[in-house]
């Protein structure tokens, strides 16, 4: 099989951090290619330079059997590469067809104007060809994440690139849209193109890819068939060494009641939700994307009005108008939405951390702020949840996105909450980052704090949660406990298609 | 749908109201000849506010227009007398077309934001303008040639009005049929993104600033006419007007979605305002607390409409 792309000896430095060092591999043609490793291993780096972003230091790429000079977008377009980036790349207040011509709009010859009916005529046909069902005059920020991320597949390959790089499609898809995107590859497969697939998600490689390269701290590990490697393999080649109790073991069921919600309703988002949160008990909640969980989470940390029910934190109603009232009550909350929603970007480790309790650790009347007692705060949590970063006084927009979670997760902690909800709390985040967020849940859970956890990745969901509630169309189908929780049970219930309740114990 | 209706045409409800108000107040603001000199009074701040919603469409601001407006009115005072009218504004336009390239390379080449890159040519081009006039005056009282662009008229239509009427045209045309004007929006409703995606961004940035800084040449060229004089002090605060108008007609202040009628409308919003508060007698003084408290209602208003629709978030 010919190579479509030969990366050789490839180093690119960042002031005080080698990216990539000495990489090479080669992509054969027609092939979905994985590259897989930890944050900060190098795989966004190497992408942003095939894309023409970034300039490699050193190294040769040859695309297609010819050297190849990469130095802006245009020339990767040129050589036949497309890349779809992690973070969407669309212009929410432009159409669907704006969108994915925006750089090269068809025009009127010799004047300066859109050929709108022409625009249509090709955005259509281009979607038909890769059958997607996206309607072309759409505004984008109206659209779903989904099919956002049709959106811009079809925006990089309307140029009939050979090559196309997928930088973590699936963050944000739920299961039903990964097998959408599992079909799209598998025709653009099937039409000779060639895919280099970046992901997280082990289990979307071994899905979808024919070999797997592993990077690790910006070096070549190796390149695999997936036919011939296990799961536990790749880990082991991502990570350096054995890792050991992926998921830890199931919280127990828990002590006393530490929140209960009755006939909660917001209209339209959901409705007469009833359950309750013990001490030390993680409670999953499961649904689709759309299904309302989300809201019921904002609801309960004040974010988010509701028009009936009530709300109890430790038998008694707590009358939760605004995150303020929730803090107070003891509730925590780790919103899903990082980057927009949970970091302050350039603010220090150090303060992304105390935020919540300045008053805690001011002196002088309220009047300055105990920096030994700020500095001991961040100290207590930098040990117990193994955070790394180079100085108390680094902004947090530097550091992994592992470690931005668990200053997050921190912040929450820092308020000494009893009761945590944690939202997508391992999006985008890597391996080993992951199994320490899973074992801090554990640990929390331990000393009795009562956790609710959202998440897409099912396993995850099953296997950190003692009982997961399953929310469809704003409503409870299903409580499940103990043995009841598996993967087609959460999924009927999600889909409307079954109600279940475990028999209480 | 209702929605984007809503924001679309919020401002013509909100002018409509306004001008039936002040028509029962004072029957005189809709005699003919009052709907004349509103529209050519509204024709200065209207013309550099078509400019301001590429601006804010783009995601960014035009704080400098104040002095360029200035500076123009220093060029056709000093030159009006040496070259005519014609060759005056074709030298006043080309100065434009320079100041707004140097601020585009200003924003674009030194990675400056709009905001203070702006903020800094404010003053830059107003201390031009003064050296060039030395501070003083530069009258055009013997040459009455350039009232053509106020009081003079094409088959019965007030030049400033038709003046008007084309920069919006055009803008139109530019903004809804342009590959221009998706460029505009889409730099404006993710920079990064169209980075990413090989538009053209440094281009469209200068290319916006030079559109900025040409239409507030005409303004420029208008309140010359009105006042017969060049001065390097005038137009302080006209960055504000223009902004308002632009705003209020519906652009988005965070960029991505600009409104160029909107814009129209508001600017004849705003120009009704203070002529009618003027008709009806009212102290510069309370005109003022007036008008922005009517600001303050029409903006009340429209998050009001957007929050009956979203709910508390």
């Amino acid at each position: 099989m010919p190579t479509a792309i030969d990366i050789r000896n490839v180093t690119k430095t960042f002031p005080g951090v080698a990216a990539l060092t000495d990489v090479s591999f080669a992509v054969r043609s027609g092939e979905v290619h994985a590259v897989v490793g930890e944050n900060g291993a190098g795989k966004s780096t190497l992408m942003k330079i095939l894309g023409g972003v970034y300039q490699p230091d050193r190294g040769e790429i040859d695309i297609g059997g010819k050297r190849a000079h990469i130095r802006s977008v245009r020339d990767a377009v040129d050589h036949g590469i497309s890349v779809i980036y992690q973070e969407f790349n669309l212009m929410p207040e432009l159409t669907v067809a704006e969108n994915i011509f925006a750089a090269d709009l068809p025009t009127v010859p010799f004047l300066p104007l859109v050929r709108r009916g022409h625009l249509a005529e090709r955005t259509e046909a281009l979607l038909r060809r890769l059958a997607l069902e996206l309607p072309p005059s759409a505004y984008v920020k109206n659209l779903s994440v989904s099919q956002r991320q049709m959106v811009e597949i079809a925006k990089a390959l309307h140029q009939d690139s050979s090559i196309l790089i997928m930088d973590e499609p699936t963050a944000a898809l739920t299961a039903a849209e990964v097998d959408t995107l599992y079909r799209i590859i598998r025709t653009l497969k099937a039409a000779g193109k060639t895919i280099l697939y970046i992901s997280h998600r082990l289990k979307e490689i071994f899905d979808v890819a024919d070999r797997v390269t592993v990077l690790r701290d910006g070096r070549y590990v190796g390149t695999e068939a997936v036919s011939s490697i296990t799961q536990d393999a790749v880990v082991r080649m991502m990570v350096g060494r054995d890792v050991q109790h992926f998921y830890p073991s199931a919280a127990s069921s828990g002590g006393e009641v530490a929140l209960e919600v009755r006939n909660l309703t917001r209209r339209g988002a959901f409705e007469d939700i009833t359950f309750t949160v013990r001490k030390g008990e993680v409670l999953g909640l499961a649904g689709l994307m759309g299904s309302g969980r989300e809201e019921l989470m904002k609801a309960l940390y004040g974010l988010l009005a509701c028009d009936a029910g009530e709300i109890l934190v430790g038998g008694r109603a707590a009358g939760i108008r605004s995150p303020r009232d929730a803090i107070a009550l003891g509730l925590g909350f780790v919103t899903e939405d990082r980057k927009e929603a949970g970091i302050f970007p350039l603010m220090s480790v150090k303060e992304n951390v105390s935020l919540n309790v300045l008053r805690r650790l001011s002196g002088f009347g309220g009047l300055s702020i105990d920096a030994r007692r700020e500095r001991a705060l961040l100290a207590d949590y930098a040990t117990f949840l193994n955070l790394r970063y180079a100085s108390e006084d680094q902004a947090i927009m530097y550091l992994s996105g592992g470690n931005q979670q668990k200053i997050v997760l921190a912040r929450a902690l820092a308020a000494e909450c009893g009761i945590l909800l944690l939202l997508e709390p391992t999006r985008g985040i890597d391996v080993g980052a992951k199994a320490e967020i899973y074992h801090l849940i554990g640990e929390l859970s331990r000393k009795g704090i009562a956790i609710i956890l959202v998440s897409s990745d099912l396993p995850e969901l099953m296997s950190v949660s003692s009982r997961v509630l399953v929310i469809w169309q704003g409503k409870l189908t299903g409580d499940l406990g103990g043995s009841d929780v598996d993967e087609t049970t959460i999924m009927q219930c999600a889909t409307g298609s079954r109600r279940f309740t475990s028999e209480k114990s | 749908m209702l929605g984007r209706i809503w924001e679309d045409y919020f401002i013509y409800l909100v002018a409509a109201v306004t001008l039936a108000v002040f028509g029962l107040l004072t029957p005189n603001i809709l005699s003919a000849a009052n709907v004349v000199n509103l529209l050519t009074n509204a024709a200065t701040v209207a013309i550099a506010a078509a400019g301001m919603t590429f601006a804010i469409t783009g995601g960014g601001f035009d704080l400098s227009i104040g002095s360029t407006l200035a500076l123009t009115t220093c060029i056709l005072g000093k030159l009006v007398p040496r070259m005519g009218v014609g060759a005056a504004f074709a030298v006043a336009l080309a100065v434009g077309a320079v100041l707004g390239t140097l601020n585009g390379l200003i924003i674009t080449k030194f990675k400056i934001q709009t905001f203070v890159a702006t903020l800094s040519t404010l003053i830059i081009y107003r201390g031009l303008a003064l050296i060039y006039t030395e501070g003083r005056d530069a009258t055009l009282y013997a040459n009455l040639g350039i009232k053509v662009f106020t009081s003079g008229d094409i088959a019965g239509l007030p030049v400033p009005v038709l003046l008007m009427a084309m920069v919006f045209l055009v803008a139109l045309g530019v903004y809804r049929l342009t590959p221009f004007g998706v460029r505009v929006r889409s730099i404006g409703s993710n920079l990064a993104a169209s980075r990413i995606s090989g538009i053209p961004v440094d281009q469209t940035i200068i290319a916006i600033f030079v559109i900025t800084a040409v239409t507030t040449v005409i303004s420029g060229t208008l309140l010359t006419s009105q006042l017969l004089t060049g001065n390097g002090r005038v137009g302080q605060g006209f960055e504000l007007e223009a902004i308002t108008a632009t705003i209020l007609g519906g652009t988005s202040l965070t960029g991505g979605k600009g409104n160029v009628l909107g814009t129209l409308v508001a600017a004849l919003l705003l120009t009704i305002i203070a002529n009618g508060l003027n008709l009806l007698g009212l102290p510069d003084q309370y005109q003022r607390l007036a008008k922005g408290l009517i600001f303050i209602a029409a903006l009340a208003l429209d998050s009001l409409g957007r929050a009956l629709r979203h709910r508390r978030t």
